[in-house]
């Protein structure tokens, strides 16, 4: 009882004030907003651009010289397709498996041994938009070009219909929209600031201005206090993180499983992580000023070689050693894996092994300095 | 005889090469209002800090209650207050918020509007702590150590900053708690303070005790003369006819101060004197010693120095 009435009033006195309030609540709301108004259209002021497989037949047919023309017709320069020739099947999904093809067209000779399937067969990647959006153009245009070949030929001729044939892959290189892709930046980006400011300040600040000394003249003992401060700092990351997802289930319309069970508890062991990073921090620093000052390195670095809003692995090594030190690289890189993306050429285990190496040691730091920090002889 | 509350044996505490506290011995009995005077950096804060378990001693016992309960534990939180010499709460709570939450920490609680009422504070108990003045801040902290109705209660330098006015009400405060029989340990360097509030007074000087007694013993102690200054027409310095008043002194700025163990008597050999010579004495005025005169007495310096 008396851990959570002083958990809340401790909460209370820092929700308060401003710079916590603004950081912490409102300020990733505001960077949510204007990350996907502005990097969430980049690309797509132009038309549309989809790649596009094809596998043709073997014949001059007046059927085959269609479907070319049709297939060049949508491919033409200023056209939404970029055509490559694929030999086989195998080949042309595995290139979409990878992201390199929109979606794939086969032509199927009446005569061939495959005589009782379509003429035409699109397949596309269910659940990935370019692919479903690439599949309905195609369609569309095989269909006027039935219409063409059946004013201009008297003949019989083999109606073009096509079928859609969707593929159902692993989710491993599904492509999402920006939005979708910002969020686990966002969600961690706010972590770090109550990590890694609001903490180790907090700490500093109530050591140094003597309200800690003032608290342990009272019953309260250290490790209540240090209760009542992560009860503080787990608070103020629940209501930002609730506000968040507010954001991006009504507004965003964000699908990409942020609600999932593997998002969320990556989620939680960046909160342990970050946290416990930003007590070890509080532990190595006298003075608040030096508490700040700390903080903001490690939350600008953390930040900007974490890969939260742009690929790193491409660094030079002189800076990438860095990259691969953070834990915020391994942590936004799990945030996007649970969303289905691969942003990072690194293992699972290397993922939550370093991350949960950092909170051990951060752990440890912080505890061999636990009286000092708080302030208690 | 009242029961010792407080029993504090010989502790110790230096910084590197420096003695903050060397060796102080005191106990508190019951209902004791004692004030711990000296200079700044005389060891006062640090003696208190040690008592109210913030410091550790380097070596010594404190002893609380007759259960003989060390700082740390909880049965000695939940029956002391402590006013801190800097108070800091929280900012962004508001006073009756303060009290809310320091009331929570303790077993026994007095009611807060109670308080704040105690404390004059009924027009401040919604305004944040930041935006408190020095004296209505002074005023939380008194209420913020009075919260959990203690036994023993801790101020140190309490009124240190406060304008008269405000001091002269803290004064009162803690006069009315000595009514109600609460045992109070002061640390000041405001020696009109603890002359004022005190039962008991422990002078203490680069982290020793230098003396020790009620107002009048430590007066006693040294010889317990009143003190008469004048001042002379015409005169700025002491004219050697007079040095048939071995206890005269030149105090600076034309001002002499005779010590005198029979007043009326040393008056009247002084007016006797001046008539004879031709002298006009002037500014004549005659005070009681102090504790500044006994810490000069003791040390060799004012304690204003």
């Amino acid at each position: 009882m008396r851990l959570w009435n002083f958990g809340k009033g401790f909460f209370i006195a820092e929700i308060r004030e401003f710079e916590v309030l603004f950081w912490s609540l409102v300020f990733p709301l505001i960077l949510y907003f204007f990350l996907s108004a502005i990097l969430g259209s980049v690309g797509k002021g132009g038309a549309p651009s989809f790649e596009l497989g094809v596998i043709k037949s073997s014949t001059n047919s007046m059927e085959a010289i269609a479907i070319e023309k049709t297939i060049t017709a949508v491919s033409d320069a200023d056209q939404p397709f970029k055509a490559t020739i694929f030999s086989d099947l195998t080949s042309a999904v595995d290139s979409m498996k990878r992201d390199k093809l929109d979606v794939v067209v086969i032509h199927n000779e009446p005569a061939s041994e495959a005589s009782s399937k379509p003429p035409i067969e699109i397949h596309f990647i269910s659940g990935r938009e370019s692919s479903e959006v690439a599949a309905n153009i195609l369609e569309i245009a095989f269909a006027r070009a039935n219409l063409e070949i059946a004013k201009h030929s008297g003949q019989e001729f083999r109606e073009l219909s096509s079928e859609a044939i969707p593929l159902k892959i692993s989710a491993k290189s599904k492509s999402i929209a920006y939005k979708d892709y910002i969020f686990p930046s966002v969600a961690l980006m706010m972590i770090l600031s109550v990590a890694l400011f609001n903490s180790p300040l907090s700490l500093s600040f109530y050591r140094s201005s003597g309200t800690n000394k003032k608290l342990f003249t009272t019953p309260l003992k250290p490790m209540e206090y240090f209760g009542a401060h992560l009860f503080k700092l787990l608070a103020t990351m629940l209501i930002s993180l609730t506000l968040l997802y507010a954001m991006a289930g009504f507004i965003y319309r964000v699908k990409s499983g942020i609600f999932s069970a593997a998002f969320i508890g990556t989620l939680f062991l960046a909160m342990l992580t970050l946290v416990s990073f930003g007590l070890m921090i509080a532990s190595l620093s006298r003075k608040e000023s030096t508490a700040g000052i700390l903080g903001q390195v490690c939350y600008q670095i953390m930040m900007f070689m974490g890969g939260f809003f742009f690929p790193v692995f491409g660094l030079p090594w002189g800076i990438r050693w860095l990259v691969y030190m953070l834990p915020t690289t391994y942590l936004v890189e799990l945030l996007r894996r649970a969303m289905g993306v691969t942003s990072a050429p690194i293992g699972i285990v290397w993922l939550i092994s370093v991350p949960m190496a950092w909170l051990i040691l951060s752990a440890v730091v912080f505890s061999m300095n636990f009286r000092k920090v708080m302030g208690n002889e | 005889m009242s029961k010792i509350v407080l029993k504090a044996s010989h502790l110790k505490k230096y910084y590197g090469s420096t003695k903050a506290v060397d060796d102080v011995s005191f106990e508190l009995c019951e209902g004791e209002v004692l004030a711990i005077l000296g200079p700044n950096g005389a060891g006062k804060t640090t003696t208190l800090e040690m008592i109210e378990g913030l410091r550790n001693a380097d070596s010594g016992l404190i002893a609380f209650f007759e259960e003989g309960f060390a700082p740390s534990q909880v049965q000695v939180k939940e029956r002391i207050g402590v006013q801190l010499q800097s108070s800091s709460f929280f900012r962004y709570l508001s006073v009756r918020e303060t009290l809310q939450l320091f009331g929570g920490l303790y077993a026994k609680q007095v009611p807060v509007s109670e308080l704040i009422s105690t404390m004059s504070l009924e027009e401040k108990e919604k305004t944040l702590v930041k935006n408190l003045s020095g004296g209505q801040l002074q005023r939380l902290a008194l209420a913020v150590a009075l919260v959990n109705d203690p036994l023993l209660i801790f101020l140190d330098e309490p009124t240190t900053g406060l304008d008269p006015q405000a001091r002269r009400a803290h004064w009162d405060t803690v006069l009315a708690l000595k009514k109600q029989d609460k045992t109070i340990v002061l640390t000041t360097h405001y020696m009109e303070e603890a002359e004022y509030l005190a039962d008991r007074i422990i002078i203490m000087d680069h982290g020793k005790i230098v003396a020790s007694g009620t107002l009048e013993e430590l007066i006693a102690s040294i010889g317990g003369k009143d003190y008469i200054s004048f001042r002379i027409q015409g005169l700025e310095s002491l004219p050697s006819a007079l040095g048939t008043f071995p206890e005269l002194k030149d105090t600076g700025a034309g001002l002499f101060e005779l010590s005198s163990g029979d007043v009326s008597s040393d008056l009247a050999r002084l007016f006797e004197y001046a008539a004879l010579n031709n002298l006009r004495l002037d500014d004549i005025r005659i005070r009681r010693p102090d504790l500044d005169d006994v810490f000069l007495h003791i040390t060799g310096r004012k304690l204003r120095d």
